[in-house]
């Protein structure tokens, strides 16, 4: 991402964007107080005693310290048990209390605002080989269940977390421990002056759509590693307490006596990360010392005499090659038609030179779109294999291969109207002119008025006047007694056949009408 | 009697029937008699005029032109696009009327279908499809970017500029042809190609580069760098390690670099410390940006 939604410090926040807070401080950290009440009772009288009474209530502002109730986790990135390649990641874990990486203090004194205490969490990030056990997710659960006594007083040689006295009921309190020798825990901890700089609060506002995998409105405290995933590893993350812990914390050295120390485990999830397949910018960055970054034409290995075309006089067929090469062509073997074997130049659709387009074709075979170069005795058969895959393309596409010949036809018989009228025109000698002479628009009428002009130059009875459009050639009302002298029309010929027909000169009667 | 030899040349079209019926198909256009070409068909040659569709093999004949971890820019052949044309409409010729329409109806068939060309991505992203008049119908430029990257990163993201100030050039097509071969067409000629490493979300990172951790620096709305962008022009932060365990690093030191650089930005205000704030601003990851510049070669990353 190159932009990060930001949120100013006065703006409304909107969807989508993020505020980020260095901290949020509860106004009274996690531990035991004593609220004390004073009262004098004054102007009793001339020298009256003033007494004074008080009163003392101890009250204890409480909050997770051994384990975090179930629901504190929002997510955690890498998500638990993800297998990929989490290179140059550093994970982190949202939790739901904001308030909670800063409830309590390292050392349980907290500083008089505005100095933000340091948080008393931490995510440590170890790998299976560290902490000594296979290399699989299969494996047992790393940590071991306790209680806050094998915590504190953990026995010889292991240092716990230093938190003075805690009353029994705390003692006997379940929590998930994780002994670690103390070199291998200074060698991934925090130091004191990194711990600030890990646990920051997030405010989003998710009215519209979901956001970063944060479900609810608000507030986020964020917790962040401070050691990148190592690859081919199954890595364990560590949400630990290190409350009582600064005299172990790098770069403090060893405390005298102790070889190992004792955390309790908040939470904590694995993730396996694969090899790396590298990162994206270095193989960018690679490119073109690997296969190079260029225009497309050939890699090959100069031919020996010079490669480049004179700019005149006589090219030699390395320079031929070369220059062919250069523009983009491959040279493939063909199989000709009379079976001989022949190198034929080739090149698709991608060329390293810009075209301008030719006013040949369109082809209506592929061997016309062959080109040969008399020079050389060598066709170049780019266009050929152009059209021969655009043709099978299109046979291959059932619904495309349909539509298109629905369309020909179709366009065949938008064209049939006037053609007819063309062709019939063009054998009515007698009316060709008139019929050529039709404006365009009207080329389908222009077939009856060709017919209206044929049957009233055959002198047909009731036949319409030139130009006028029929839609039914009427018959005549009188039947002539006699034909006229001379030849015997169709329309007669019908004539008297409808006439030995007396239904059939009613019926001609009725619709002539 | 001796048959006559069979004539496997058919005899030329003359030019002047072409013209009639060209003639006659442009009236029948004017008064709306003509059918249009289908539009399932117009949309399937718009397809194809993008290489949908077409062989590897056809488009890199050799595997010299396409070496592994290359990438290679090209024109696109606007003759290449009108054989394929060619070849597909010339399907079902059953007579020479058939073949007469094909070359009286050949041009249009072939600005529909360029015309189309525009809208395909939209379309095939489920999109609307959006084909703007005269697009995809002049120079079209491509590349062929055959790498690891292509695998390992699916989303990248693709941006063509016509010259540095310019809005971004069309892309007609954007596509992995095999696992590790993208094929990308432009309408248009680009001065710049980026190729930008695909977000894959807000997460904590940094980008190793020759040996060292680096983080590219965000504003932090201080300066004239709004809050959260990448800052395209600042040099990259390297982190420092602590030198204890292997990916361990030292916050503190790092944190002091960062505040270096950003002041050597003016992008820190002096009446705000440096905080968990800012350093979870700078330590989200950011995205790597490589800049090729058309058309010799490899530019520099961002």
């Amino acid at each position: 991402m190159t932009s990060l939604a930001v949120a100013s410090a006065d703006e409304p926040l909107a969807p989508g964007q993020i505020r980020f807070y260095q901290a949020t401080l509860p106004p009274l950290t996690a531990n035991s107080y004593q609220l004390t009440a004073a009262q004098q009772v004054v102007g009793l009288g001339d020298g009256k005693p003033t007494p004074t009474y008080d009163i003392t209530q101890p009250f204890t502002v409480t909050a997770p310290r051994f384990r975090l109730p179930a629901d504190t986790i929002q997510m955690s990135y890498p998500p638990a048990n993800a297998t990929g390649s989490f290179d140059a990641v550093l994970p982190n874990i949202v939790l739901r209390d904001r308030v909670l990486p800063w409830v309590r203090t390292l050392d349980g004194a907290s500083p008089p605002p505005p100095t933000v205490p340091a948080p008393w969490m931490a995510l440590i990030t170890l790998t299976a080989q560290e902490l000594g056990i296979p290399n699989s997710v299969q494996t047992p659960a790393p940590t071991v269940a306790g209680t806050v006594a094998s915590l504190v007083s953990p026995g010889s040689g292991i240092y716990g977390p230093h938190l003075g006295t805690l009353p029994d009921d705390i003692r006997n309190e379940p929590v998930l421990t994780l002994t670690l020798d103390l070199p291998l825990f200074q060698s991934v901890a925090p130091t004191l002056a990194d711990l600030p700089y890990l646990a920051h609060v997030r405010e989003v506002n998710t009215d519209h759509k979901e956001i970063l995998g944060l479900t609810e409105d608000g507030f986020f405290a964020v917790v962040v590693g401070n050691r990148l995933l190592q690859q081919q590893q199954v890595n364990y993350q560590f949400l630990v307490s290190l409350e009582g812990l600064s005299a172990v914390l790098p770069p403090n050295a060893s405390p005298e006596g102790y070889t190992q120390v004792r955390l309790a485990v908040l939470g904590w999830w694995r993730v396996t990360a694969l090899q790396s397949i590298g990162n994206f910018i270095e193989i960018m960055q690679a490119l073109p010392t690997n296969g190079g970054v260029s225009l497309i034409q050939s890699v090959y290995t100069p031919f020996t005499g010079g490669d480049s075309c004179p700019v005149s006089g006589p090219v030699t067929p390395t320079q031929r090659a070369a220059q062919a090469l250069n523009l983009g062509y491959a040279p493939l073997e063909s199989t000709m038609r009379i079976g001989e074997h022949a190198t034929a130049w080739f090149r698709g659709p991608a060329s390293p030179v810009p075209l301008t387009l030719d006013p040949l074709g369109p082809y209506l075979r592929s061997d016309a779109a062959m080109r040969y170069d008399p020079a050389t005795g060598i066709y170049d058969m780019s266009y050929g294999a152009a059209w021969e895959i655009g043709r099978l393309l299109a046979l291959s596409s059932n619904a495309m291969a349909q539509s298109l010949y629905l369309w020909r036809r179709s366009v065949m018989q938008s064209l049939f109207g006037a053609t007819q009228a063309d062709s019939l025109s063009s054998h009515l000698s007698r009316t060709t002119a008139a019929a050529r002479t039709l404006t365009a628009d009207t080329a389908r009428n222009g077939t009856h008025r060709a017919l209206a002009d044929v049957l009233v130059s055959m002198n047909v009875p009731g036949a319409l006047a030139q130009g006028q459009l029929p839609q039914r050639i009427a018959r005549p009302q009188v039947i002539p007694d006699q034909p006229p002298a001379g030849r015997c029309t169709l329309a007669q010929q019908a004539d008297s056949v409808q006439r030995a027909d007396p239904i059939g000169r009613l019926l001609a009667h009725v619709f002539a009408s | 009697m001796p048959l006559p030899a069979p004539s496997h040349a058919s005899p030329p079209i003359p030019a002047a029937a072409i013209t009639a019926m060209r003639d006659q198909l442009t009236q029948n256009a004017a008064n709306g008699t003509l059918p249009a070409l289908p539009a399932t068909v117009a949309a399937w040659l718009a397809e194809l005029v993008l290489l949908h569709g077409v062989p590897l093999e056809y488009i890199v004949p050799n595997a010299a032109l396409l070496p592994t971890e290359s990438v290679r820019f090209f024109y696109l052949d606007q003759n290449w696009q009108r054989r394929l044309i060619d070849g597909a409409l010339s399907i079902g010729l059953g007579s020479s009327a058939d073949a007469l329409t094909l070359l009286a109806t050949y041009e249009d068939s072939v600005l529909d279908a360029l015309s189309l060309a525009s809208g395909v991505r939209g379309q095939r992203r489920g999109k609307t499809a959006r084909v703007e008049a005269g697009a995809a119908t002049g120079t079209i430029t491509g590349f062929l970017l055959r790498s690891s990257v292509v695998s390992g990163w699916p989303g990248m993201e693709v941006s063509a500029y016509a010259n540095p100030t310019s809005a971004a050039l069309p892309l007609l097509r954007l596509e992995r042809i095999t696992s590790d071969i993208m094929l990308g067409l432009i309408d248009g000629l680009p001065s710049e190609v980026n190729f930008l490493e695909p977000p894959e979300g807000l997460h904590f990172g940094v980008i190793p580069s020759k040996g060292s951790e680096t983080v590219y620096l965000r504003g932090l709305g201080y300066g004239d760098f709004s809050a959260g962008l990448q800052m395209t022009s600042a040099p990259a932060v390297a982190l420092t390690k602590a030198g204890r365990a292997a990916g361990v690093f030292d916050i503190a030191a790092s944190v002091a670099s960062l505040v270096t650089a950003l002041e050597a930005q003016k992008a820190l205000s002096p009446a705000d410390p440096f905080t968990s704030a800012e350093f979870a601003i700078q330590m989200t990851r950011g995205a790597g940006l490589q800049i090729f510049q058309w058309p010799t070669g490899a530019g520099d990353t961002a």
